[in-house]
């Protein structure tokens, strides 16, 4: 029994961690009820330095706390989440990796693009944010309202700064139903397309809430929300469904880890997760600092919602 | 307003702040000095510690560190042929070939004095007209943008070497490199080969250290570093004098220096444009502007002056759309623009009015890094001149070694692999005399450049007459024809052109 489990846990794991895990063996304790026995680590499928990472960087600190295990972050930048997806599909289902991207990782690109995994391949935890869509003008924008940009793009045409094969569906389906030319322009980032807006280089542009900081000097504008309710720095500012469109786009940072996990394993780290969350620390930055709501869902509303999306665009991939 | 600037300064003159960004100057030139690992990997390392620091010492020691790593990039160029950063690129024409004349120690100090003149010089542009350059910026859309490229496209293709034949296949090259990846406009897979790492191309570390630095290592190798250590040591041996960095040598190139500041201040300014083509820009126009162009290239001083004023002149110019517009110009910018988000400053065009205190302490800081960056180079330029002393059979292997963990810990295994791939390029590129140079040109200019003709052609909906609109995107492309003229003529006249 101590040279298996000497073997089995090998000698690359820190001395203290090990000694935890020899005694916890020894009491008979279930494996379950040993987790976690060593650091766990967390994949951000973004760029050191960002939004995404600077949240995923205080959960971190802040899970530590509840598991008294140290959680170490990794950046995985790519595609906007993709790699950092294909990788933790392949990586152990023992409840030490888990990882942070958007949901569109996970319901969208995978119809969007050849990717080596699908929506049920993973166990869905949480979430820590709700992102904050809207079609957005600049301050200086020859009209103030929806229905004047479509007024006005009647006349004149609009052009329309995109990021993704959503935001580029989206705006088609707007030109098609109001009879509006849309030129759409490729950018590549939040940022160059809110600097675009502002120097009058494109009409209007989707933003999953970059433009929160250019509302209060009127650089910028919102001209609908995207998501399913109004949004919280806009609420004055209709939704496209109140428009008429028969869609919406919420999206989430939200935590997964690959399927297979121990259930008793994924229901201690899921709470955790949970609590870390919605730690106060969490809030003040998701909510004071990046104006984004500290929205912590339970995994089975964020399952469904995400296998929910999978099918509607799977179907929307099709046609 | 006064008081603003006032207690902003004093909250930037602290020992606490004083010892964090003197030690991000060190770290900085330390780690950019060691070719693979560069300055952005110290960059990317030291944003998480920050997070317990104040708001003034954590920037101010970030900027530390981007601020040495601008000089540290120097010494592999100019020490060892093998630059660690594209942007380093054009300093090693000159630099290595003065080391080889035993100037190495000259060399270095060149790059420090002007490294320094020309972010203090940009530093001071940034302090005193921010604002009104910030507009500037946001009317560079994509027409603009193209153009601009066009110009650094056709300026640096006076660098093209011999063979023009030879040096656009590299450059085009380099284009067909970067377009691995995501297109822009369908997001549909090109050359990725279904490998989930390559959605977001080729990182520009992994071929740029590959071909420049790894390349150039491969080469000594097996050629056995023949002429390139023993005459460098004999050299250092025989002349002392010649040596020296004197304050006559620093007149001498001080216009270099003042007209690679200006292009690397505009270029900084401009978001997206980078140090690379600076640097590329400011050797280029220190080449025209020569009385004696055949002496570039053959360890010319003001070779290394032009170079590493330009691209130094970046860091402080990518300051003012980051500040002005919360739009960072390069990647160390936006980890930066990280940093002072958590600290809950959101850099825009609020910050100014609303935080002017805090915008004062952060110039503060900027001026003490500069500071440290000239007072800790009089003693480190020193010592890394002393490595030219040890044998290759100790450098080399290490400097493989720290050219594949900087990959690995700038990206991953897969980054590592691309590297030992790119750097047999550059090898097979240095023996068929294909120029890497151009080959570099290529595969960064080249993306920008498609995206955004990609990009005005959709906004002009194909019709050509929407280029009359954008007067100053008229006025590069105007610059770009004169300059392919000028350069045409200097061609046929059979001026001496620059080989590598």
């Amino acid at each position: 029994m101590l040279f298996l489990t000497l073997s089995g846990i090998s000698a690359r794991i820190l001395a203290g961690a090990f000694s935890v895990s020899l005694l916890l063996s020894f009491s008979g304790l279930s494996f379950a009820e040993a987790w976690p026995a060593k650091p766990l680590t967390l994949l951000v499928g973004f760029g050191a330095g960002g939004g995404a990472d600077t949240l995923s960087r205080l959960v971190a600190r802040e899970l530590e706390k509840e598991i008294g295990q140290p959680v170490v972050v990794k950046n995985v930048a790519g595609g906007g989440g993709v790699v950092m997806a294909t990788k933790l599909k392949n990586s152990e289902p023992d409840g030490y990796t888990f990882g942070l991207a958007s949901n569109s990782s996970f319901d969208s690109m995978p119809w969007f693009a050849e990717l080596e995994y699908k929506a049920d391949d993973f166990d869905y935890l949480t979430t820590v944010t709700q992102l904050q869509n809207a079609i957005v003008a600049s301050g200086d924008a020859p009209f103030n309202s929806w229905d004047e940009m479509i007024e006005y793009g009647r006349s004149s045409g609009l052009t329309f700064a995109s990021i993704s094969p959503i935001t580029r569906r989206f705006i088609n389906l707007v030109a098609e139903k109001e009879g509006v030319k849309i030129r759409i322009v490729p950018m590549r980032g939040g940022l160059e397309i809110m600097n675009s807006l502002i120097g009058g280089h494109v009409d209007i542009a989707w933003s999953a809430g970059v433009h929160q900081a250019y509302l209060s000097d009127g650089k910028l504008q919102v001209l609908a929300a995207l998501n399913d309710e109004r949004l919280s720095t806009s609420p004055e500012k209709p939704t496209v469904r109140e428009l008429g469109y028969d869609k919406s786009y919420t999206t989430y940072f939200m935590f997964s880890a690959p399927k297979g996990i121990p259930e008793a394993i994924l229901n201690k780290l899921t709470d955790a997760l949970r609590k870390a969350s919605a730690s106060p620390a969490v809030a003040e930055l998701a909510e004071d600092r990046m104006a984004f709501p500290n929205v912590v869902l339970e995994p089975e509303a964020l399952k469904s919602f995400v296998l929910n999306n999978s099918d509607y665009y799977r179907e929307a991939y099709r046609k | 307003m006064l008081n603003d600037i006032l207690l902003g300064l004093s909250d930037a003159l602290t020992l606490t702040n004083f010892l964090y960004i003197a030690a991000g100057v060190l770290i900085g030139q330390v780690f950019a000095a060691a070719p693979g690992v560069g300055a952005l990997t110290a960059v990317t390392i030291a944003v998480p510690f920050t997070f317990y620091l104040n708001p003034v010492t954590a920037i101010g020691f970030l900027v530390g560190i981007n601020k040495g790593g601008t000089l540290g990039g120097a010494v592999s160029s100019i020490l060892m042929n093998t630059p660690g950063s594209p942007e380093a690129t054009a300093t090693a024409f000159d630099g290595y070939p003065m080391a080889k004349k035993g100037q190495a120690l000259k060399a270095l100090r060149t790059a420090h004095f002007s490294s320094v003149t020309g972010d203090a010089i940009s530093d001071m542009v940034l302090f005193l007209v921010a604002a009104p350059l910030s507009i500037l910026a946001l009317q560079m859309g994509p027409a603009e943008m193209a153009a601009v490229v066009l110009v650094a496209l056709v300026v640096v293709g006076g660098l093209v070497g011999n063979s023009i034949v030879k040096g656009l296949i590299a450059a085009f090259l380099g284009v067909l490199f970067s377009l691995v990846g995501t297109d822009p406009e369908t997001a549909g897979g090109r050359f990725t080969f279904g490998i989930p790492e390559l959605m977001d191309g080729l990182s520009i570390s992994a071929v740029g250290i590959g071909v420049l630095a790894l390349g150039e290592i491969f080469r000594q190798m097996v050629f056995h570093g023949d002429e390139a250590n023993g005459s460098a040591q004999a050299a250092e041996l025989g002349s002392r004098e010649a040596n020296r960095f004197r304050w006559r040598d620093y007149r001498s190139v001080a216009p270099t220096i003042f007209r690679s500041s200006a292009i690397g201040t505009i270029i900084g300014a401009i978001p997206g444009l980078g140090s690379t083509a600076a640097a590329f820009l400011g050797y280029s126009s220190a080449k025209r502007a020569a009385q004696d162009p055949e002496s570039f290239g053959k360890g010319d001083i003001r070779g290394v002056a032009a170079t590493e004023a330009a691209n130094s002149a970046v860091v402080g110019a990518n300051f003012i759309p980051l500040l002005s517009l919360g739009i960072p110009g390069n990647v160390a910018a936006a980890l930066i623009l990280g940093a002072f988000i958590i600290h809950g400053i959101s850099p825009g065009p609020q910050l100014f009015a609303e935080q002017s205190r805090l915008v004062y302490a952060l110039f503060g800081a900027m001026m003490i890094g500069t500071f440290c960056n000239l007072f800790i180079g009089l003693f480190s330029m020193r010592l890394f001149s002393k490595l030219i002393q040890l044998p290759l059979v100790l450098v080399l292997p290490c400097v493989v070694l720290l050219c594949v963990t900087g990959i690995i810990v700038a990206s991953n295994l897969f980054g590592a692999w691309l590297l030992v791939g790119f750097a047999l390029m550059g090898f097979l590129m240095r023996i068929l005399n294909f120029s890497f140079v151009t080959f570099i040109i290529g595969f960064v200019l080249g993306p920008m450049f498609e995206l955004n003709i990609r990009q005005t052609i959709l906004l002009s909906d194909g019709n050509i007459g929407f280029l009359l609109t954008r007067p100053i995107a008229c006025g590069f492309i105007l610059m770009a024809l004169y300059i392919a003229w000028r350069l045409g003529k200097r061609r046929k006249l059979g001026a001496p052109q620059l080989s590598m």
